[in-house]
């Protein structure tokens, strides 16, 4: 390993503070302020991976968001994160990061001979090469898998927390370079609202990287002092190591901020934080990325952008190698060839595309001695792994071919400029148009369709001057359009402007053979796409970027192309023949900006939070007791008790005969109810449900249908009329809601001369429900204010009173078809009068029945559940309840019971289903057909809605929609199953005490 | 044994009281946490134009309903009318020796209006210290910025996910108050979600 490339000075780095990392198993150690990659930079590793594809070594390309090659898996066990950029990862000590795609190491790459077949597998080689015979696609997919990708993911739980964070504000600035940090200084000075994000460590963008003048002191003074006075002002937050990912509707913009540097040991300190920001302006002060120049073999370790070369100088002190050749197109590489020579590091050449370059940065060069090579360019590069050397030819006339003899340059760096794309990724996400700069060869934003301004670098700004000053007018303005009515007329901070000339735009550049020959011009390193891909691609007809990119999964890879895209699509347009690349245009934008891992977005909605669990009044009693649960909507219902170790079914056996034979007591507080109040409240009932309800007398309780506007029935409950204009409506459990919903929109939007008021008091009562020949002897013993003879208390009535000296209403209301009372006191006394129930009825043998045991005593009843034996398709007549639909009056849904498909005689109806064998339980959603047979196809004529074991009955029974049910009743029908048909005899649906006796006591 | 039972509130399960004792050595806490259990609370339907809706309000205890959408008004220390919708509001009353519900339905007895005790189906959580803002804004998508939801203000909104019903009382020694009234089968969900949001700040249950 080399001697070390860390530069003797400069950079932002503490060279007091080592930190010591681990690549590869291999110990190394760099300083606070490195990241990841300019610490293995300045160690002289120069291959950290290899490429997706075609395992070619890969060194660092880059210095941000955009590195397409120096991916490493993050760690290991349960907190390892793949496919992270070295770029971006802060060094801390202790670090462990290992390359990807590679085995046994980076250096040695056993699929590295993938290399030698490029010319075999091209885009898309696999749909053509691996079709036939169809089958075997998951054989060679298998392989395929393993033989191109990336990291791999965690196996293990995350052990870490992740959390989000809602945020408003006047103003969102995205971006701390220098345009975001004058807009929101200019808008934090008119008095705004601010929040500045960024996704560095600290505040200052691309002005980290360079050594400039601002106001005349050195830039990073200038960003000290601009960061205290942020940091000064309350309403002004500043979030670094933030990424705003994605922009969406009415401002709206989505940030992950990385917190803990790895992890976070518990506390609940979260490792990352997604950022829900809503802003009344927002300022996309993005930046720019470099983009390369597309040459020969422009892939090898040692390639760089020549902004990342000087980053590397400026910011961490690291030479990126000991000989740097510049290979450009424009001026502002020139700087990076100025900073290394004045940091003592060799530039052998500035080869440049143009023709005698000559603006002020260009002369510079000159006169510090460093050999401008114009008109040139690099079509060669030696040292498969890693460069050694160029060759370099004088460009022909149109720049498309090479002419004279090759001269050959040594060097082990090659730092390349193909000019600057703004970062327009999230003017875009917000649904901003672009426009193409035919001159510069970049997209701009143009249009916006929301609340916001693109300034700087991000809006085609590229002098410093300028974005200082754009950004602080844009800040007030900003603020201005935020509603902020005080103005502040500080002016912006000044910097010398430095003048540069025009790019020369090669989108290509050419070598000594064509370009799908021998030599591979890269476009997106990480997806390993060149550029006789896209020529392929345009070739076989993908005329569409769209399409191209994903024939080709151009910009695909973790880095999303954000270096190769422009090329892409130019190359495109040049194989198309149109020449300008803007009426090709760009493949959508897409959040998120960078990868946001799951557990952020997750974030604290895991585990026992990841949904709500809604508890009765009574739930801790049920747990108490062992019961299993059953989850009805968010609510937790116990579903039977099981004692000792009694399974599901005998737990529900015995349910069902402790109800059928004493009295069983059921928890049924997450029934819906919704208090219905005032003078038109009957008229309300009459309009919502089948049924008609003048006549209700009060404290008398009627059943009703509740249909939809198409006729299909939505829901059913009891209603209980308190007085006059008061009644009690209740739902069905998982419908409470939505029912107080509907009732809420009728009266809002169609009838709200209707005076009604709907109140839920669903939570305010506990409903404890006792049932069974022995309820009326035990609710004896808790009250002495209600009579409960059936002559005054009969069934479908409703008294108030004093159970267990709490006030109490008591329904008479049977779902099972015993004598039932449903006991209703305010919650906070369910549990009280649960207990004493319980306690008192021990001698009746009182036992707690969950809702399996309430549906199969239904069912033994042929009382039907609301999205068991309905499912959206079933009229009130296909279950036998027109005696519910009134004739005389309208209601919601009426007419659509008189449409022809609701009067077919062949609808499915409502039958029971009795098995030869009585211990045969009939599966639920089990087909029916007339015939038995197994072989298919073969009609299907109905459905299994409920199946269980009577105990009471010593026979199974089942509810069943079969196609004109109500004429078969007699006949056999059959449920073929896998292996066999069960023969089910069908009957009227109701199998117990037919005549509905035991119910009046 | 009826009576350790007799009133229970949303949260008596969790114990606040032990809680709390454990917690009384706590130094700077972030967040302050603790339950207002078994307040008598109302839900109150009726046309705020009508004068003889109002006058019959004012008739009990002086009740003023507050017009200005998400804001509430109090009488006294002890009640509370929040504003939930054009024609409804909330009334809390923490004074459990003079019940409201009765007079107010005396009083409404000949209107058209809706007067329902629902203070059983529901429980209050109030939240305080310097960093009680913070851990609401982490599931409550509201502005919650002090100098935007001002002392006096409520809403309706979510939190986590679970609705409530969220007021800023006055501030105490210049520490923000929010008073979260949640559904009772929601309380165990919202309280948790609240002690696991306040984690990071260290949080302290108080009880009385």
């Amino acid at each position: 390993m080399s001697a070390g490339y860390r530069l003797q000075k400069g950079g932002l780095i503490d060279r007091k503070t080592r930190l010591n990392f681990t690549f590869n198993g291999q110990a190394m150690s760099g300083y606070e302020g490195d990241t990841l990659a300019s610490a293995l930079l300045a160690s002289g590793t120069r291959i950290i991976g290899r490429s997706f594809k075609y395992h070619r070594p890969r060194g660092i390309f880059a210095t941000g968001v955009e590195e397409p090659n120096a991916l490493v898996q993050l760690e290991r066990g349960p907190r390892t994160l793949p496919n992270q950029q070295a770029t971006r990862i802060s060094l801390y000590d202790g670090l462990i990061a290992d390359s990807i795609n590679c085995w046994p190491s980076p250096d040695y790459d056993a699929m590295s001979i993938l290399g030698l077949f490029y010319r075999l597998i091209p885009a898309g080689f696999y749909y053509k090469t691996f079709m036939r015979p169809a089958t075997a696609w998951r054989f060679y997919e298998y392989f395929i898998r393993h033989a191109a990708g990336l990291g791999c993911a965690p196996t293990e739980p995350d052990p870490d927390h992740y959390d989000k964070m809602n945020a408003h504000c006047d103003v969102l600035i995205v971006g701390a370079g220098p345009a975001g940090l004058t807009a929101a200084l200019g808008a934090t000075r008119s008095g705004a609202r601010v929040i500045l994000v960024d996704e560095q460590d600290q505040i200052g963008g691309w002005l980290l990287n360079e050594n400039r003048i601002i106001n005349g002191q050195p830039s990073k003074e200038w960003l000290n002092a601009a960061f205290l006075e942020l940091n000064d002002t309350a309403d002004a937050q500043i979030l670094t190591k933030t990424t705003a990912f994605g922009y969406f509707d009415h401002n709206f913009i989505a940030l992950c901020e990385h917190r803990g540097p790895t992890q976070v040991n518990g506390n609940g300190l979260s490792r990352q934080r997604i950022w829900r920001v809503r802003a009344k302006q927002v300022v996309l002060a993005t930046g720019a990325i470099e983009r390369p120049l597309v040459f020969a073999d422009n892939d090898r370790p040692g390639v760089m952008l020549s902004g990342a070369v000087r980053a590397y100088a400026h910011r961490y002190g690291v030479a990126a190698g000991r000989r740097v050749l510049i290979f450009t197109n424009n001026d502002d590489a020139y700087r990076t060839g100025l900073a290394l020579k004045e940091a003592g590091v060799a530039v052998p050449a500035i080869v440049d595309l143009r023709h005698d370059p000559s603006g002020e940065l260009a002369v510079a060069a000159v006169r510090a001695g460093i050999e401008i090579l114009d008109g040139s360019a690099v079509t060669r590069v030696l040292g498969s792994r890693g460069v050694t050397g160029v060759d370099i030819m004088n460009l022909n006339n149109t720049g498309d071919g090479v002419i004279g003899a090759p001269r050959r340059i040594s060097c082990d760096v090659i730092a390349t400029s193909g000019g600057w794309n703004p970062t327009i990724h999230l003017h875009s996400h917000s649904g901003g148009k672009t426009i193409f700069d035919k001159r510069r060869g970049i997209f701009l934003p143009s249009k916006t369709t929301e609340a916001n301004f693109s300034v700087g670098a991000a809006n085609g700004t590229f002098s410093l001057s300028d974005c200082l000053k754009a950004g602080m007018k844009i800040g007030k303005q900003a603020a201005r359009n935020a509603g902020i009515s005080s103005h502040n007329r500080r002016k912006a901070p000044v910097s010398i402007k430095e003048e540069e000339a025009d790019s020369r735009l090669l989108w290509i550049v050419p070598t000594a053979c064509p370009t799908s020959h021998k030599s591979r011009h890269f476009l997106d390193q990480a997806n390993d796409v060149t550029v006789s891909d896209i020529q392929l691609a345009a070739r076989e007809g993908y005329a569409s970027i769209e399409h191209a990119k994903r024939y080709t999964t151009l910009g695909m890879a973790p880095d999303q192309g954000k270096t190769g895209n422009t090329h892409g699509l130019a190359v495109l347009s040049q194989v198309l023949g149109t020449e300008d690349p803007g009426e090709t245009g760009t493949t959508t934008f897409r959040p998120p900006y960078t990868p946001v891992t799951i557990g952020a977005l997750a974030g604290r909605d895991v585990g026992p939070l990841m949904d709500p669990i809604r508890m009765t009044p009574m739930h801790h009693w049920h747990e108490l007791a062992g019961c299993a649960w059953e989850d009805v909507g968010q609510w937790k219902r116990p579903w039977y008790y099981p004692q000792n170790s009694e399974d599901g079914l005998k737990a529900v056996h015995r349910e069902c005969l402790a109800v059928r034979n004493a009295v069983g007591i059921l928890d049924a507080s997450t029934l819906g109810k919704i208090d219905i109040r005032g003078p038109d409240a009957v008229i309300l009932l009459n309009k919502v449900y089948t049924n008609s309800w003048e006549s209700l007398k009060i404290n008398r309780c009627r059943y009703g249908l509740m249909l939809s506007e198409d006729g299909m029935i939505f829901d059913d409950g009891v209603t209980t009329r308190l007085a006059k204009d008061h009644f009690l409506m209740t739902t069905t459990s998982g419908n409470a809601a939505q029912v107080l919903e509907w009732l809420e929109e009728w009266l809002q939007t169609e009838w709200p001369d209707l005076r009604v008021y709907c109140t839920s008091v669903t939570e305010q009562w506990a409903n404890i429900t006792i049932c069974g020949p022995s309820a009326r002897a035990l609710l004896l013993e808790f009250t002495d204010d209600i009579d409960l003879t059936n002559e005054s208390f009969p069934s479908m009535s409703m008294r108030e009173g004093t159970i267990a000296g709490v006030n109490a209403r008591v329904f008479r209301i049977s779902y099972t078809g015993e004598i039932s009372y449903e006991i209703n006191v305010p919650a906070s006394y369910g549990m009280h009068v649960w207990t004493a129930l319980i306690n008192a009825g021990k001698k009746y043998g009182i036992t707690p029945f969950g809702t399996e045991t309430m549906h199969v005593l239904r069912a033994e009843k042929g009382y039907i559940v609301v999205g068991q034996e309905t499912d959206g398709t079933v009229i009130p007549s296909d279950l036998g309840m027109n005696w519910a639909v009134s004739e005389k009056k309208d209601f919601i849904g009426k007419r659509s019971l008189s449409r022809t498909n609701s009067m077919r005689t062949d609808r499915k109806q409502l039958v029971g289903l009795l098995t030869e064998n009585p211990t045969t339980i009939l599966p639920e959603g089990g087909q029916i057909t007339a015939k038995q047979t197994l072989s298919t196809p073969t009609p299907m004529i109905g459905y299994i809605t409920s199946s269980y074991y009577s105990a009471v009955l010593g026979h199974s029974i089942a509810l069943a929609l079969i196609k004109g049910g109500r004429e078969l009743h007699g006949d056999c029908v059959f449920v073929p199953l896998e292996d066999k048909s069960i023969v089910a005899t069908v009957i009227n649906p109701i199998f117990y005490d037919i005549k509905g006796e035991r119910l009046n006591g | 044994m009826a009576n350790l039972y007799l009133k229970q509130s949303g949260l008596a399960h969790l114990h606040l009281g032990a809680r709390a004792l454990a917690d009384r050595n706590r130094t700077d806490p972030g967040v302050l946490m603790r339950e207002l259990p078994t307040l008598e609370m109302i839900n109150l339907r009726g046309d705020p134009q009508n004068s003889y809706f109002t006058a019959a309000l004012k008739s009990v205890n002086g009740i003023i309903l507050p017009i200005i959408p998400n804001t509430f008004n109090c009488v006294k220390d002890h009640t509370k009318i929040l504003w939930l919708g054009p024609n409804e509001w909330l009334i809390i009353n923490s004074l459990s020796t003079k019940p409201l519900f009765k007079r107010l339905c005396t009083s409404m007895k000949k209107l058209h209006s809706a007067v329902t005790e629902v203070g059983d189906g529901k429980t209050t959580i109030r939240l305080s210290g310097p960093n009680a803002r913070q851990v609401l804004s982490k599931g409550c998508s509201l502005d919650l910025h002090s100098e935007e939801f001002l002392p006096g203000h409520c809403a309706q909104t979510i939190l986590g996910r679970s609705d409530i019903v969220v007021s800023r009382m006055p501030d105490a020694a210049n520490i923000n108050i929010f008073d979260i009234t949640v559904a009772r089968s929601y309380a165990a969900y919202t309280w948790a979600w609240l002690e696991d949001a306040a984690q990071e700040f260290e949080s302290q249950v108080i009880f009385f």
